[in-house]
């Protein structure tokens, strides 16, 4: 789909700040509960109201939403007319939780490990969390539910890949994949603790690329795709690419614990609306915010700062709009992840000399 | 009886200006359905049989051989079904 669709095709619900662990790089900065988080009525009408608007996906995020007492309430509610993804630490899940999700059909669960050890995980996440998660998965899996490992790729973690990688193939997970840290909540916060410098992120790309080469399609990552496209060569033919990369504001949309409604989790200073305030589709339709935040779609890549002269902009997306609004505060700041970037260059030149 | 086919029990469709999307809230799997696709979906009823479906094509489409459209229809309709957005069903014809 290129258009903006009448409704969103996907909607992300944040049901919780709140969270049992308290991880060095989490971009929600999860932990206590938000002032005036949407209760279980809240939730429930609004999930009624986008099965009415024919929204078809649900991706569960947080904070911990299994913590939320009323999680299955909410769950069950939602299965009636969509499907549902799972974004949990699993460390709450019990075998009579993993029966539970597992009835109720949830299409795919994304648990998160961040190390192949308990050192290497719970320096990140905190002491005891690797064993429960680990638990959890077993859990999951025995009870026939999809899962998969999301990993976030950091400076605690970044030599441990490979192990990460023959963990989750031993456990029996569908697949994994390696993000990098959204440079906003907590990964602000500790990021000379967690961040890899652009010269780690080259050691942390090879790296993926030749676990990639070994595991095939079982290992997925922001990172290799950034591999594949530096080493294509520029389409003569293609002209310059347009913002294109993600699919915010054009089939999804998100929704944060207290009901703030933002183009995607990681902007969420971007508040469009609420849906206590606000009528949802009303929002989607006519936000000037969302129109500014889709008006970046129509724009070159050579729009970005210091990506005129790049050789790639034939084939190149544009990276992530949400992490330039976090490293640099402009929606049309480059990707601060981009390796080729002059403007990231001479940030991490800085930060070398500091 | 003859063959046919209804939608499952698990699929959601919505219009969009690029064609009809069906969704199967239970696999996840979303499909884009053109003009032509749609009209094979609406026939897709229970009450229609494929040959019905292949004859109202060819009302709408003479410039094309039947056995084409018939063949296009059949695997269109096995795809749908391969990845349950229909389900087999026994259509009751006039004769019965």
């Amino acid at each position: 789909m290129t258009k903006i669709s009448r409704v969103p095709i996907t909607v992300f619900l944040e049901l919780t700040k709140r969270c049992n662990l308290n991880c060095l790089h989490c971009c929600a900065d999860g932990g206590q509960a938000r002032p005036e988080e949407l209760s279980t009525e809240d939730w429930i009408d609004f999930v009624r109201y986008l099965a009415k608007l024919k929204v078809f996906r649900i991706v569960i995020t947080g904070g911990e939403p299994l913590i939320r007492n009323d999680f299955f309430t909410i769950v069950r509610e939602i299965r009636k007319n969509q499907s549902v993804v799972l974004n949990t630490n699993a460390t709450l899940v019990t075998d009579k939780i993993a029966q539970q999700l597992s009835q109720l059909g949830i299409s795919v669960i994304s648990v998160s490990i961040d190390g192949s050890t308990p050192e290497i995980h719970d320096r990140n996440r905190g002491s005891g969390s690797f064993i429960k998660t680990i638990k959890g998965i077993e859990s999951l899996l025995k009870h026939n539910c999809r899962v998969v490992i999301n990993s976030v790729v950091t400076r605690i973690n970044y030599q441990d890949i490979e192990n990460i990688v023959a963990l989750a193939k031993r456990l029996g997970v569908e697949k994994i994949g390696f993000n990098h840290v959204h440079p906003t909540g907590r990964a602000r916060t500790n990021k000379e603790q967690i961040v890899p410098s652009l010269e780690e992120d080259t050691t942390i790309a090879d790296e993926l690329w030749k676990v990639g080469q070994k595991y095939g399609a079982f290992v997925g990552s922001w990172y290799i795709d950034q591999m594949k496209l530096y080493n294509s060569p520029p389409n003569p033919h293609g002209g310059i690419r347009s913002i294109s990369r993600c699919s915010a504001g054009k089939e999804t949309i998100a929704i944060t614990a207290n009901g703030d409604i933002v183009p995607c989790n990681n902007l969420q200073e971007l508040v469009c609306g609420n849906i206590r305030r606000s009528d949802f589709a009303r929002v989607w339709q006519y936000s000037s915010i969302l129109a500014e935040f889709r008006s970046l779609f129509k724009l070159k890549v050579t729009s970005l700062e210091g990506c005129q002269d790049c050789h790639l902009v034939s084939i190149c997306p544009g990276g992530c709009r949400a992490n330039a609004y976090q490293e640099y505060g402009s929606l049309t700041a480059p990707d601060p992840f981009c390796r080729l970037n002059p403007i990231n260059i001479e940030r991490e030149c800085k930060r070398v000399h500091i | 009886m003859a063959r046919g086919y209804s939608i499952h029990p698990s699929i959601i469709t919505r219009e969009e200006e690029e064609g009809t999307l069906l969704f199967n809230k239970d696999t996840d799997d979303i499909k884009l359905l053109n003009q032509v696709g749609f009209l094979i979906w609406k026939h897709c009823d229970g009450a229609h049989t494929i040959d019905q479906i292949v004859e109202t094509l060819a009302i709408q489409y003479p410039e094309v051989p039947m056995d084409t459209l018939r063949s296009d229809v059949k695997s269109f309709l096995e795809i749908l079904l391969s990845r349950k957005l229909l389900v087999p069903a026994e259509v009751r014809i006039e004769n019965d």
